[in-house]
């Protein structure tokens, strides 16, 4: 199970355009619903254990980079291409460390 | 068959319930697995709960500053405008509760229906918007006694009026949005539009857009301002020294109210309203989480050639300087309106104190447009634009819901857009009193 935190200001509206774009990328990419748990947060408490990925703004993403959990930062929130282009990647080279 | 009516009824006067049935039918037209819309349904409920729970801790943070401003200053209104604060409080009550949670269902409808009938193609999908201004209207619609003693009449206007908002601002944010953005992908669905709107037009009177904010390098120390929730926090802890200060040196007697010592207090109580709206947000976020993208879901059914209006922090990556300087200059802004409503003596209705959480998301979005138009003057024009407007109008929308119950005296709303159809039924409600 892959953990990735979509990080926004307050953890309410921008946060969940994220994750509705993270839910529908990874589920065109071919991965099965339950490889992955996407869960909203606020800046102030996105820092916790056992998150693998964080998906944010540059805006909100200088205080997660000392954290263990790759960051995967988008100009345009509601962009699927964009969140795809970022993600996958990043997403494949996590699936990949966790298998080891 | 009179005890299943009973039971339903009993059901429907339970605010979290009619929303965790929001939620369920939204999951089932989307034909989700059937343990999803069990966990997806609970877990509205549960959000909805979280949220009354995170309300109890603010308010006593509230009653304590509201106390202190009455013993040092005897100022008796003064209100610290948190959307999320204030819906969560009127939420609990028995009766406005169940009628914001029809509301919150209502407007979705009339969304559609104007986007799906009219040329305003726009859904708006920013949901903790929609319930506040779900809580502001049912609020204000209940201080109309002639509408307040029909339920059912509330809940419709309130939603034809939140629905109205819902394709209204996003309407007058679309030009601008084009600027910031290059494409019409999206509108802004947030309640700051008055501002931003004003501000991205004004912007080009003051300065260049080439002169653009982001040349500008701001110290690094800054960075703790970027967080809403330690913002609020630390702001507290400003508001409640300064006014114990002033107090000692009046002779009031602050550890009599705070408890001792007060310092100590001081702290404690500051942090503990951060940390009840960190509840709230926890809440929000929760009952959000299923119905947001339900109504997405149907709506792109629906209207599928809808444009959908998001949240604001969409455009915080295109500007991040301006978003800065706007939230700064917003604060100034307030602080010179605040200052105005404690001279008058109650005259412009509530003093509103900074709340950081307004300043941040609607003076930097402010920034942002009018940077798009001036460069970095429009961006501090947009600022103060947003923080003079909103803390005016919050100002005016007080006076109506201090009315409505006094367990609430101390919060009010913020935005803009929230103050400016608060204060349009206010006064319309001191019409037909």
């Amino acid at each position: 199970m892959i953990k990735i935190g979509c990080v926004c200001g307050m953890g309410l509206g921008s946060g969940l355009l994220v994750k509705m774009g993270v839910n529908k990328v990874l589920k065109n990419a071919g991965y099965k619903e339950d490889t992955w748990q996407c869960e909203v947060l606020d800046v102030s408490t996105a820092r916790q254990p056992g998150i693998d990925i964080y998906v944010t703004t540059s805006e909100f993403a200088t205080g997660l980079m000392d954290t263990p959990a790759k960051v995967v930062t988008v100009l345009n929130l509601f962009n699927e291409k964009e969140i795809e282009k970022a993600l996958i990647p990043v997403y494949k080279e996590v699936l990949e460390n966790k298998k080891e | 068959m009179l005890v299943i009516l009973e039971i339903v009824k009993g059901m429907f006067s339970q605010a979290s319930i009619l929303v965790g049935m929001i939620a369920m039918v939204g999951l089932i037209a989307l034909k989700k697995p059937f343990a999803n819309i069990v966990s997806g349904t609970l877990k509205t409920i549960i959000g909805w709960i979280i949220l009354s729970a995170g309300a109890t801790v603010v308010s006593g943070v509230t009653g304590y500053l509201g106390d202190l401003f009455i013993a040092v200053l005897n100022i008796p209104n003064a209100a610290l405008p948190v959307n999320e604060v204030f819906s969560a409080l009127v939420q609990q009550d028995a009766v406005l509760g169940p009628m914001v949670a029809w509301v919150f269902l209502g407007a979705f409808i009339v969304n559609i229906l104007i986007a799906l009938l009219t040329k305003w193609k726009y859904i708006y999908l920013t949901g903790h918007v929609i319930l506040f201004n779900s809580v502001l209207t049912v609020a204000m619609f209940s201080l109309m006694p002639p509408i307040a003693s029909s339920p059912l009449l509330v809940i419709v206007l309130s939603s034809v009026i939140t629905g109205i908002t819902m394709v209204l601002f996003p309407t007058l944010s679309a030009p601008f949005m084009e600027k910031i953005i290059g494409s019409k992908d999206f509108v802004l669905g947030h309640p700051g539009t008055i501002a931003y709107a004003t501000s991205g037009f004004l912007g080009q009177f003051v300065g260049k857009k080439e002169d653009d904010s982001e040349k500008i390098k701001f110290p690094a120390w800054i960075g703790f301002m970027r967080e809403p929730l330690v913002a609020m926090g630390f702001i507290m802890l400003i508001i409640f020294v300064v006014i114990s200060l002033i107090g000692m040196s009046k002779g009031v007697n602050v550890e009599e109210i705070l408890g001792s010592p007060w310092w100590l207090q001081c702290f404690i109580q500051a942090l503990t309203f951060a940390g009840g709206i960190g509840v709230i947000l926890l809440g929000v976020r929760s009952v959000l989480a299923e119905i947001v993208p339900a109504f997405r879901g149907i709506s792109e059914k629906i209207v599928p050639n809808a444009v959908p209006a998001l949240d604001c922090p969409v455009v915080f990556p295109y500007a991040q300087n301006a978003l800065l300087l706007g939230y700064l200059s917003s604060i100034a802004g307030g602080l010179v309106v605040m200052f105005i409503q404690i001279a008058s003596g109650g005259a412009l209705g509530g003093v509103i104190l900074p709340s950081m959480i307004v300043h941040f998301f609607c003076g930097g979005t402010a920034g942002i447009f009018g940077n798009s138009t001036g460069g970095w003057k429009g961006a501090v024009l947009g600022g103060i634009i947003n923080g003079v407007m909103f803390t005016f109008l919050a100002g005016l929308v007080y006076t109506s819901l201090a009315g409505l119950n006094p367990a609430w005296a101390g919060s009010s709303f913020g935005d803009t857009d929230l103050g400016f159809i608060g204060s349009i039924l206010g006064y319309i409600s001191t019409l037909i009193k």
